[in-house]
Parts: C-alpha cells; sequence; structure tokens
C-alpha cells in the first residue's frame, strides 16, 4: 500500500501516453509570470560556491565572488528562459573569534593596560608609558 | 484567452537545453494558425502528488517547477479527457536535462488568465 491516494480514478499514464496526448492535445502558448530564483553565494574553503533551492543539481564555484558570478551567468544562459530574474544573495561578513577586537584602558599615571577578545593582540607601546 | 499566430511548426526534435537529447514530440502546427495562450503563474503542488512523483517517477517538486516554470523550452497544449476532464499538458527539461511532462489541472477555469494549476502528475522519460 503506498503512502499516498490517488485524487481521482484516472489511471498514471504512461511516457508514451503523455506524449501522445500532448501531440494530440490544442497547442497553446505558455504565458509564465512573475518568475524569480534565489541564487545563494557562500564561502568556503578560500572559494566562493553558489547553489540555488530552485534548481536542482545547480553549483558553481569560483575564486571570487566577481568571478563566481560571471560563471553563474554563463551557466545559466544555457538553460534559464530570458524572463526569469535573480535575486543574488551576496555572503554576509561574520566576526568569528579570530578577529581580534582591542581596547585600551587608561589606568593611574602612564600606565595604560591593552585587551584583546581575539586571538590576536594588539600592543601599543608608545614612548612614554609603560604597558602592564 | 489571447489568440496569437503559431510562431513556428512544433514538429521538429525537441532537444534538451543542457545535459541530456532528444524526446521526439510530434504535433504538427505550422505558421499562420492562431492559437491561444495559458497563463501559468502559480502552480501547486500537493503533499499526496509529491509523494506520488517521486515514488513512482523519482521527481521532486523543484525539477517539475524548473520544467514547467523555468525552462525556456517549455510547451503547452490542452488535452480534453472525455472522462477526466480539461487539463494542460506541459512539456520540459529539468536544470539537470530531464524531459519532463507535466498534468495541470486549472483551478480557476472561469478565468484561465488567472493562471493558477494544481500538478495532476508528472513523468520523466524512461532512461
Amino acid at each position: 500500500m503506498t503512502e499516498y491516494q490517488q485524487d481521482d480514478s484516472e489511471p498514471e499514464p504512461s511516457w508514451d501516453e503523455a506524449v501522445a496526448a500532448f501531440g494530440s492535445g490544442e497547442p497553446v502558448d505558455l504565458i509564465r509570470p512573475n518568475r524569480k530564483i534565489v541564487i545563494n553565494y557562500r564561502y568556503e574553503d578560500g572559494r566562493v560556491h553558489a547553489s540555488s533551492p530552485d534548481l536542482t543539481g545547480f553549483e558553481v564555484m569560483g575564486p571570487t565572488l566577481y568571478e563566481t558570478k560571471r560563471l553563474v551567468r554563463i551557466d545559466l544562459a544555457g538553460y534559464l528562459d530570458s524572463g526569469v530574474e535573480l535575486d543574488e544573495r551576496e555572503p554576509r561578513l561574520i566576526f568569528t573569534d579570530s578577529t581580534s577586537r582591542s581596547r585600551v584602558i587608561h589606568g593611574p599615571g602612564e600606565q595604560v593596560t591593552t585587551t584583546a577578545s581575539g586571538r590576536s593582540r594588539a600592543l601599543m607601546a608608545p614612548a612614554r608609558v609603560r604597558v602592564v | 484567452m489571447v489568440g496569437q499566430p503559431a510562431d513556428r511548426c512544433m514538429n521538429e526534435h525537441h532537444t534538451s537545453a543542457r545535459r541530456r537529447s532528444s524526446v521526439r514530440y510530434t504535433p504538427l502546427l505550422c505558421e499562420s494558425v492562431p492559437r491561444s495562450s495559458v497563463v501559468v503563474a502559480v502552480l501547486i503542488i500537493d503533499a499526496s502528488v509529491e509523494a506520488k512523483i517521486k515514488e513512482k517517477h523519482k521527481l521532486t517538486p523543484a525539477e517539475v517547477h524548473e520544467a514547467v516554470r523555468l525552462a525556456p523550452d517549455a510547451q503547452a497544449a490542452w488535452d480534453d479527457d472525455p472522462e477526466h476532464g480539461r487539463r494542460l499538458v506541459v512539456t520540459g527539461t529539468t536544470y539537470m536535462g530531464r524531459p519532463v511532462i507535466a498534468y495541470l489541472v486549472p483551478l480557476n477555469e472561469n478565468d484561465p488568465e488567472e493562471g493558477t494549476f494544481k500538478l495532476k502528475t508528472a513523468l520523466s522519460e524512461p532512461s
């Protein structure tokens, strides 16, 4: 027993029957308004990858965002209908733990303390201050 | 419905745009024959049809949308079945080049220009 329900009593057509139904039907011009597909860009392993939830199997990558966008347009020109718009979503800049955020705290006298929240640290050592 | 002249004969070989080729469709429609148009703006695929096309034809809803809504080579014809009514038969190819035929049922028969259809079934060419 399959998990789906047939919505009517019509048997599923074979490929040849479907081709015959198309061939014997009344041809009409197909108008398809408001078409847009999403292209997502992301950085991965030093390269820029593009994929789309609207196109099964679509995956393009390039060395830079600019180059990847160019490759995407070349690839899609071979498939997409000319009326389809692209909604290109570029990667967002995200701060990670390795990004240093330094802060200078002025102490009493000439004492200056630097703090850093990341792995890299900023060192400030002007001539007349003592770094703690 | 807007009457428009057919722009070309349709008895040519249907060749997929990308990676696969050669499905031969047989309708013959030559230039200067006026024909109507149909708007397909929204395609609804419900869960039962989605399960059916996945199981029987290894097709996903995204692939059907590609073939019907995005492919440059998509073509359509009205099929009037005396038993099961009027449905739009659409041919097209997926991004990966699979030829697909989809049966669409209009949800707004009184206003075909509105363009909302429900997928009845979809098939891919047997390999």
